[in-house]
């Protein structure tokens, strides 16, 4: 380890980070409370799917990572749509 | 790009008089059951999958005494549930699932790509204690307690109204299921950073790919598998309603979670039999694999859209006909890819100088009998012709053919295929051929008249029958007898050979793959030096001139 | 012909050993993310078939330690961050003073749900005869509550070891790589027990918030 102070400049991304997730949740919170039915749901999954992206992208660092890794990111994601999308499928048809 | 076979290069290290195997590395007991070597690892789950098959096969003997008569010969109504149930896990399960990638593919998955082992050898050994004493626990449980829901675990009947140790079995699974996921991730990593300088992609051999398409299914499927086996534990052991239409809650819902994971599960059954057969087939043809490419994107198109076809399991269910639709439309478009496949094995046979060692025999078996399986499951797609055929015989004479006729033939192909390489001894292949053909026959003697009870009406899951179909049931039981007997076969000559067996060469078969070009059986590290890979794996003959065996070839 | 072609003896050499664990936790990643979706799916399709019970159900959650509890594994998700980067630079003080403040922050966050768990017992809210809601969905819901942010509490449990044995790591006089590796697995399981989170809230917390 050098003798002078390491460079923690660096900080300052996650920081960022940090306070985009605050703000997410405050947003997500005063939202959950309105009285818009079905809209509710469908504003806030999303804004958690943007809190997951941050981090993922961010915290995760998928921002520097090679191809592959990506792919196996993604290949949970895509399954677990596909287990969504075909299962509801069936039950907005009943 | 010369024809210099690999033993007379002048610079070739001078091979030592006798390669230190991997089997003289400790003879203790611990250096076996605590070992990191994927060779030996292999070795222990087919000590394993063994004993399972046998527990499985066991019960298979049960059902078949009790169907000899209408009115059951042996068990009550109950009891026979119980037996197909403990049937079912654990073939499925414990014997099938693990069967040829944890054996087959732990042993030649790093020898194939020219690495030295996988990518976590740690945890290689701990899925493979995960797998034995997760099993060995649900046996257990299921053989103390009776679970009678059948493999399949529907609600509500498995959670409000069984009796039986339906938790612990539960439970059981879902810890063998980690080890499913730990060979998955252990594959998968293997594949994608070890493979040996000049192994690209497609220079892979099919058994490699076929390793990599089943982790993935493996891989993403059993964690659904998870979550439906916890919710009926809660439901079950914590009163939380999940399923419980009182409550609100659908039973359907418990089938869409449960065939998410079991339909792409039997494609984690037939893809590693996939890749077995395109080994085998090129090298008794002496033939070229035909149409490499496509062989590789049919297997990940298997693996792809059989994530999407679950429904076809639930055409009766209750579930929208929207759904039936097109789970039935996706169900057809899964078949072309294995369509592809029996071409291209067909294909590869054009023009060979074929040869019916045992494991060929098994090979070409397993074309066919797939091809059978897969047409009927065709039909079984078709959701008019599923709706009379669904829960009969036609049901379960359809998935034997793909899981028995095919996977368990390609498991005994492969078997014997590599043999030699594993133990360093040949088997009589005199006794192999004899128990081949006696698999053949024993096999199509038991589910053929399958077919012809179920397109009668005969009810899968049924202890007791109308008398008019018991011709068939009497036949098909006596081909379980004579399946049986080609079961128990090999373990005989196979065990035979490894106290008197002849000793093998390190390419008894002139077969052009890696894992031929280093010892058998092989040293600890697999090669003696690092290789280098410059051709494609099934190098039979030149591209244009298939009359010209090349040299290692002939 | 074989496939393989020897010209000189040479040594074997190592693959990306940095990469295969990176890759490797990542499968396994994909694997949780469907396990949890799983259950996820499970829980959309029957809110979707019992909106009305669900809200009745949801309304009971406490929201100030749901949202606390975000907050908390919002925070735990950047120290942990710290802690990761800081070993590319070898920083041994800020790793330890990252894996220090995320365990905490862990222990925090399980100490609030055991005092939630508390109230929600008092209240009746577990699912069984003595069940406090009268809707029967409502009761559906309350199953998904505690098996939902029971799993979650059981992985932020082994991920409570995963950062004590990485700390401990950091005491061992690991070669730096080696650490690194550590770091990276550890730090990318935290931060997909925190994700995990991130989805509960809405799932539990925001349901039912507007009736």
């Amino acid at each position: 380890m050098s003798a002078h102070r390491p460079d923690r400049r660096w900080l300052r991304g996650p920081v960022l980070v940090w306070l985009a997730l605050l703000l997410l949740l405050a947003l997500t919170t005063w939202i959950g409370y309105m009285p818009l039915d079905h809209l509710n749901a469908a504003i806030n999954f999303p804004l958690a799917g943007i809190m997951v992206a941050l981090v993922a992208y961010y915290l995760m660092r998928l921002k520097n990572e090679v191809g592959v890794v990506w792919l196996a990111a993604l290949a949970g994601v895509i399954f677990l749509f596909t287990l969504f999308f075909l299962t509801f499928g069936d039950y907005f048809d009943r | 790009m010369t024809d210099i076979p690999f033993q007379s290069l002048p610079e070739a290290p001078r091979a030592p008089a006798t390669v230190k195997s991997y089997l003289d590395e400790g003879h203790t007991l611990a250096s076996w059951l605590f070992t990191t070597d994927h060779k030996r690892i292999a070795i222990l789950y087919a000590i394993g999958i063994t004993i399972f098959f046998f527990i499985g096969g066991f019960a298979a003997m049960l059902i078949r005494i009790q169907l000899l008569t209408p009115n059951g010969t042996i068990v009550s109504p109950e009891l026979y549930n119980r037996i197909f149930t403990i049937h079912g896990i654990v073939m499925v399960w414990f014997f099938l699932v693990p069967s040829i990638p944890t054996t087959m593919g732990n042993f030649f998955l790093p020898l194939m790509i020219g690495a030295r082992d996988v990518a976590f050898p740690r945890l290689n050994i701990i899925s493979f204690w995960i797998f034995f004493l997760g099993a060995l626990f649900t046996v257990v449980c299921i053989v103390s307690g009776g679970v009678d829901t059948g493999w399949t675990f529907y609600t509500p009947y498995s959670t409000l109204y069984s009796n039986g140790h339906v938790i612990a079995a539960a439970i059981g699974i879902f810890i063998v299921g980690f080890s499913s996921i730990a060979t998955g991730v252990n594959f998968l990593t293997t594949v994608h950073t070890m493979r040996t300088e000049g192994m690209t992609w497609f220079r892979l051999p099919l058994f490699v790919w076929a390793m990599y398409a089943t982790s993935f299914v493996m891989v993403l499927a059993t964690p659904v598998l998870a979550a439906s086996l916890l919710m009926i534990v809660a439901e079950r052991a914590l009163g939380m309603p999940l399923f419980n239409p009182h409550n609100g809650g659908d039973p359907i819902l418990f089938q869409h979670l449960f065939w998410f994971y079991s339909h792409p599960a039997v494609y984690i059954m037939i893809l590693p039999a996939m890749g077995v057969v395109s080994e085998v087939i090129p090298c008794f043809a002496r033939r070229v694999i035909f149409g490499y490419r496509f062989m590789v994107y049919a297997m990940m198109m298997i693996a792809l859209i059989g994530f999407s076809v679950w429904g076809h399991h639930m055409f009766v269910s209750g579930q929208s006909p929207f759904a039936n639709i097109y789970f039935s439309f996706l169900s057809f478009m899964v078949a072309v890819p294995s369509a592809i496949k029996v071409f291209n094995w067909s294909a590869s046979l054009f023009r060979g100088s074929i040869t019916l060692e045992a494991p060929m025999f098994y090979a070409l078996g397993f074309v066919g009998l797939f091809t059978i399986g897969g047409l009927t499951g065709l039909m079984l797609a078709s959701v008019p012709v599923d709706i009379d055929l669904t829960d009969t015989y036609f049901v379960v004479a359809h998935f034997h053919y793909i899981m028995v006729g095919g996977s368990v033939s390609a498991f005994f192909a492969g078997l014997h295929y590599w043999w030699p390489k594993i133990t360093g001894k040949l088997y009589n292949e005199r006794a192999a051929r004899l128990a081949a053909l006696l698999m053949f026959i024993g096999f199509n003697l038991t589910f053929f008249p399958q077919f012809i009870l179920g397109w009668a009406g005969m009810p899968r899951r049924y202890a007791t029958y109308p008398p008019e179909f018991q011709l068939w049931h009497v036949a098909s039981s006596l081909g379980a007898a004579v399946l049986a007997l080609a079961y128990i076969m090999p373990l005989f000559y196979l065990g035979w050979s490894l106290y008197r067996g002849g000793k093998a060469s390190a390419n008894p078969w002139h077969a052009t793959g890696l894992e031929w070009q280093t010892a058998s059986p092989p040293p600890k590290d697999n090669f003696a030096v690092p290789p280098r890979v410059t051709h494609g794996p099934y190098f039979y003959h030149a591209d244009n001139d298939p009359s010209q065996p090349t040299k290692n070839a002939s | 012909m074989s496939q393989v072609t020897i010209t000189s003896p040479r040594d074997w050499q190592e693959h990306d050993l940095s990469l295969a664990a990176r890759l490797g936790m990542w499968i396994f990643l994909a694997t949780e993310i469907l396990f949890f979706g799983g259950i996820f799916c499970a829980y959309a399709v029957l809110r979707y078939l019992n909106p009305v019970g669900f809200g009745i159900g949801g309304h009971e959650t406490e929201i100030l330690y749901g949202a606390l509890n975000t907050f908390v594994l919002a925070t735990s998700a950047v120290t942990m961050t710290m802690a990761a980067k800081a070993a590319d630079g070898a920083d041994y003080r800020l790793i330890r003073i990252g894996l220090i403040a995320t365990f905490a922050l862990g222990v925090l966050f399980l100490a609030l749900k055991g005092m939630e768990y508390h109230d929600d017992i008092v209240h009746h809210l577990v699912p069984g005869h003595h069940f406090a809601l009268a809707d029967p969905s409502a009761e559906m819901f309350w199953g998904f509550y505690w098996v939902l942010t029971g799993l979650h509490a059981i992985h932020m449990s082994v991920g409570l070891v995963i950062i004590g044995r990485a700390y401990w790591l950091t005491r061992q006089n690991l070669k730096l790589d080696e650490l690194r590796r550590n770091l990276d697995v550890s730090s990318l399981y935290w931060h997909l027990v925190d994700c995990i989170w991130f989805v509960i809230f809405p799932v539990i917390y925001l349901a039912g918030r507007s009736g």
